[in-house]
C-alpha cells in the first residue's frame, strides 16, 4: 500500500531522528530509544504519489547543498553514482538494454541508491564547510568555533528550507535539536550532526517522492 | 505454419476462453450506463483485468456466473446475451470485500476490484494542519508539481514563498508550465518528451546509422525522436507524428533545437547515406514510414504485419495480440497471399483486421534482401511500387497480388498516406496520444472517477486545441485528478 501525502509529511517529522540514529557510527545504545510520536493521517483524494527518480533527485540535492550534479557522488570515486544506478533511480536506457519505460514501482535498490546519493552529497558538503577558511554554504553556524545547541537549531532549520523548501515544523525542529543532543558524545558532533541531519532530511518521503 | 503465425495462433488459442471478448466492454456499458467508467460507451479493460487476459476480482465473479456449464469457448453472440445476466447476478456482491457492493462502486465510480478504490461520494472533511487541501484542487501542491514534472526540479523555498503571496496562483502556474515546456528536461535530447517516444521506436544501437553508429548501421533513429518531440511541442499539430512529409533534426548542442533538414532528398542522401530518411518526401507518413521503423518492424517480410501492428499499437492504442481494436473487414481476408496460414480457424480473427491494416506498407521496404539492390543507397528502405515481385521465391507466386489499398476501421485506404491521414483524425489517435502524456505524469491509467476528466481532455485535444499537446497539458494541470492531492 503506497503511503498518502499526508503520511508522507508528518512521516518527516520523526524520520530525521530515526534514521540518523540508525545510520551514525558510535550512537550511543544506552538510553532506551524514543517512543515513536503518533501520526495522525489525513486521507489523500487522489493516493497517487511519484518517486522523483535520479535526474530530479540529483537537480533537488545538488540545489540545496550548493554543489554540482556531477559532484554529488561518484562509485569508486569514478562514476557517477546517478548512471550507475540509472534503472534503479526510475531511468530508462533504450539504446543498449531496451528499457524503455522506467520499471514502474520502485526497485530493491531504489531506496539504496537514494540514500547513497544523498548520504554522499551530505558529506561533500559537511567536508567542504568544515574545510579551513572554507565559505560555508550550508553548516557555517557547526564549522564555527564552539558549535552548540543554538547553532545547530540555526543549522536544522536551514536544512529544510534547503532541502524540503519550507520552513520547519517545531516538532521537526526539535527532533533534531534532540539529535543534537544525543550526539554531545561524539568525537566531532558538530561533523556528524552536519552529514547525518542533513541525510535524515534529504532522504524523507517528502523529498524523495511527489 | 511458419512460426510468426504460430505465435498468433496460439496467443489467440490460448486466451480466447478468458479474453475480454469485443462485445464486453460496450455490453457492460449497456448494463451500466450512467456508470463514469462508460462515458465513452465502452468500459475499460482495467474493469475486468488486470493484466488481460489474467481476470481480477470483479471479472472472476462475473465469469463465474457467465453461462455456467455452458461450453467454452464462448461465441461472441453467446458471450454478448449471458454478460447482462451476469452482471445482474453479481451486482450486490462485494468482490473486492470493501464492504461496498459492486454495483454500488461501478456506478459510482470506483473499482471493484480494488478494497482500496471507493466511492468518493462521502463528503470530504478538511484535515486540521494538513499541508495542502486535501478535498480537492489545491493550487500550492499544483504548482510545486508542475516544476518537478515539467522542469524537473522543486519549487525552491523563495519561489514556494512568493507563490504563497501571490494574487493569482493560477496564472503563476501557467507561466510557470510555459517555461518549463521550453526546459531541456521536458523537450531535450533524451528528455521527458524524447523518452515517451522509445517504446514506439523501440531504438537499437547496434544497428544504428549516422551519429552513434552500431556496428551494423541500418538506418537511424534519431530523426524519429527529434520528429516526435517537435510534433507534440511548441504550437504544432501532433498529427504531423503520422503526417509529416520532412525530416527534423536535433541540434547536437544544449539546448537542445529541432529544426527541419535543408537538404533535399537527393542531398541528403548523397550526404548521409543509410542515416538518410530514404522513402521519397510524397510517400512519406511521418514516424510509420521513417527508415528505421521499416527497418527494426518490416526487416525482410513480404506482407509488413509487425510494421503495421507496431503502428496500430503505438499511434492508436490498439494491441491487436491483445484483441484489440479488431475490424473485421471484407468477408475474404484474410486473403493469405503470403501461404501464412493465416485462415486458419486460429489465426482468421485476428488477420481479418490485421492483414488489410498492413498491405499499404507493403510498398516500403524494410531490409532489402536483394545484394544488388542492397549495394544502392536509393533503393535500400524506400518506397517500391512493385516491391512484391522479388518475393515470389521465398512466398509464392500469389504474392505479387498484394493490393496496396487497405483497410483502417473498416474504411479503404489506398496507400499509406492515407492509411496516416485516416488514423491521424480518429479518436483512437487523439486518446492514445493524450493517454501516453497522462502515462508519463501519473504513472498510471486514468482512474474510472477521472475518466470523465480524461475524456473532456482527449475532447478538447481534437477540436478546441488543434491537436496541440501544450494546449492540451495547459487543461491537463488544470484538472482535479493532476492537481488534487
Amino acid at each position: 500500500v503506497r503511503p498518502n501525502i499526508m503520511q508522507i509529511t508528518l512521516f518527516t517529522q520523526f524520520a530525521a531522528l530515526v534514521l540518523a540514529s540508525s545510520v551514525l557510527p558510535g550512537c550511543s545504545k544506552k538510553e532506551a530509544a524514543p517512543a515513536p510520536p503518533s501520526v495522525s493521517t489525513a486521507t489523500s483524494k487522489n493516493n497517487r504519489l511519484k518517486f522523483k527518480g535520479g535526474e530530479r533527485l540529483v537537480a533537488d540535492l545538488a540545489t540545496g547543498l550548493s554543489l554540482e550534479p556531477s559532484e554529488l557522488c561518484k562509485e569508486l570515486g569514478l562514476y557517477d553514482c546517478k548512471t550507475a544506478a540509472n534503472i534503479s533511480l526510475g531511468g530508462v536506457e533504450p539504446y543498449l538494454q531496451t528499457i524503455y519505460t522506467p520499471v514502474g514501482e520502485r526497485t530493491a535498490s531504489t531506496a539504496n541508491a537514494a540514500e547513497r546519493i544523498a548520504l554522499s552529497a551530505c558529506h561533500l558538503r559537511m567536508e567542504r564547510d568544515f574545510a579551513p577558511a572554507a565559505e560555508a554554504a550550508l553548516f557555517a553556524e557547526l564549522a564555527a568555533p564552539a558549535p552548540d545547541l543554538a547553532k545547530a537549531l540555526a543549522v536544522s532549520k536551514r536544512l529544510y528550507q534547503k532541502l524540503l523548501n519550507r520552513d520547519a515544523s517545531p516538532e521537526e525542529v526539535s527532533h533534531l535539536t534532540a539529535f543534537w543532543k544525543e550526539l554531545s558524545a561524539e568525537k566531532e558532533p558538530a561533523k556528524a550532526f552536519a552529514t547525518y541531519a542533513c541525510f535524515a532530511v534529504a532522504t524523507t518521503e517528502e523529498a524523495l517522492f511527489f | 505454419m511458419k512460426k510468426f503465425t504460430k505465435v498468433l495462433m496460439a496467443i489467440t488459442v490460448i486466451a480466447s476462453p478468458a479474453f475480454a471478448k469485443p462485445p464486453g466492454q460496450k455490453t457492460f456499458c449497456d448494463e451500466y450506463p450512467l456508470a463514469p467508467t462508460c462515458k465513452s460507451g465502452q468500459t475499460v479493460c482495467a474493469t475486468c483485468h488486470t493484466s488481460p487476459p489474467a481476470l481480477n476480482l470483479f471479472g472472476t465473479q462475473v465469469s463465474q456466473k457467465l453461462a455456467p456449464g455452458g461450453a467454452r469457448p464462448l461465441t461472441d453472440e453467446a458471450y454478448a446475451s449471458a454478460l447482462p445476466e451476469a452482471l445482474r447476478a453479481v451486482d450486490s456482491l462485494d468482490a473486492d470485500g470493501d464492504g461496498i457492493s459492486n454495483g454500488d462502486e461501478i456506478r459510482a465510480g470506483s473499482d471493484p476490484a480494488n478494497a482500496q478504490s471507493k466511492p468518493s461520494d462521502a463528503p470530504c472533511t478538511a484535515s486540521p494542519g494538513a499541508a495542502w487541501n486535501l478535498c480537492g484542487y489545491d493550487a500550492a501542491y499544483t504548482y510545486r508539481k508542475v516544476l518537478l514534472d515539467f522542469c524537473g526540479r522543486s519549487a525552491n523555498y523563495e519561489e514556494r514563498q512568493a507563490f504563497a503571496k501571490s494574487n493569482a496562483p493560477k496564472e503563476l502556474i501557467h507561466e510557470t508550465l510555459e517555461a518549463c515546456l521550453k526546459s531541456e528536461f521536458w523537450q531535450g535530447r533524451n528528455g521527458a518528451v524524447w523518452n515517451l517516444a522509445s517504446p514506439k521506436i523501440r531504438p537499437i544501437q547496434s544497428i544504428k546509422a549516422g551519429q552513434d553508429a552500431g556496428p551494423v548501421p541500418l538506418a537511424d533513429y534519431y530523426r524519429d525522436y527529434a520528429l516526435f518531440v517537435y510534433a507534440t511541442t511548441g504550437d504544432r499539430d501532433a498529427r504531423d507524428l503520422l503526417r509529416a512529409q520532412y525530416s527534423i533534426v536535433a541540434s547536437k548542442t544544449v539546448p537542445t533545437t529541432y529544426s527541419k533538414l535543408g537538404l533535399s532528398f537527393e542531398q541528403d542522401l548523397q550526404e548521409n547515406d543509410n542515416a538518410a530518411e530514404l522513402a521519397q518526401p510524397e510517400r512519406r507518413a511521418g514516424m510509420i514510414s521513417s527508415s528505421w521503423f521499416r527497418v527494426i518492424n518490416t526487416m525482410f517480410t513480404a506482407v509488413p504485419r509487425t510494421t503495421a501492428a507496431q503502428a496500430y499499437r503505438a499511434y492508436l492504442g490498439l494491441d491487436i495480440a491483445l484483441l484489440q481494436g479488431l475490424q473485421p473487414g471484407a468477408s475474404a481476408e484474410p486473403i493469405d497471399y503470403d501461404n501464412k496460414g493465416v485462415r486458419a480457424s486460429g489465426c482468421i480473427s485476428c488477420h481479418q483486421t490485421l492483414d488489410p491494416l498492413s498491405y499499404p506498407f507493403s510498398r516500403y521496404e524494410g531490409i532489402d534482401q536483394d545484394e544488388k539492390s542492397f549495394q544502392t543507397a536509393e533503393t535500400f528502405g524506400s518506397y517500391r511500387k512493385d516491391r512484391m515481385a522479388r518475393f515470389v521465391v521465398s512466398d509464392g507466386p500469389n504474392i505479387v497480388n498484394v493490393p496496396e489499398e487497405g483497410v483502417l476501421f473498416g474504411k479503404p485506404v489506398k496507400n499509406l498516406v492515407e492509411w496516416a491521414a485516416v488514423a491521424s483524425d480518429t479518436d483512437e489517435f487523439a486518446q492514445k496520444t493524450v493517454l501516453d502524456f497522462w502515462h508519463l505524469l501519473f504513472g498510471v491509467d486514468p482512474k474510472p472517477s477521472e475518466t470523465e476528466q480524461f475524456t473532456k481532455l482527449w475532447k478538447r485535444f481534437r477540436n478546441e486545441n488543434g491537436y496541440q499537446i501544450e494546449k492540451m497539458l495547459s487543461d491537463l494541470v488544470d484538472t482535479e485528478a493532476y492537481g488534487a492531492p
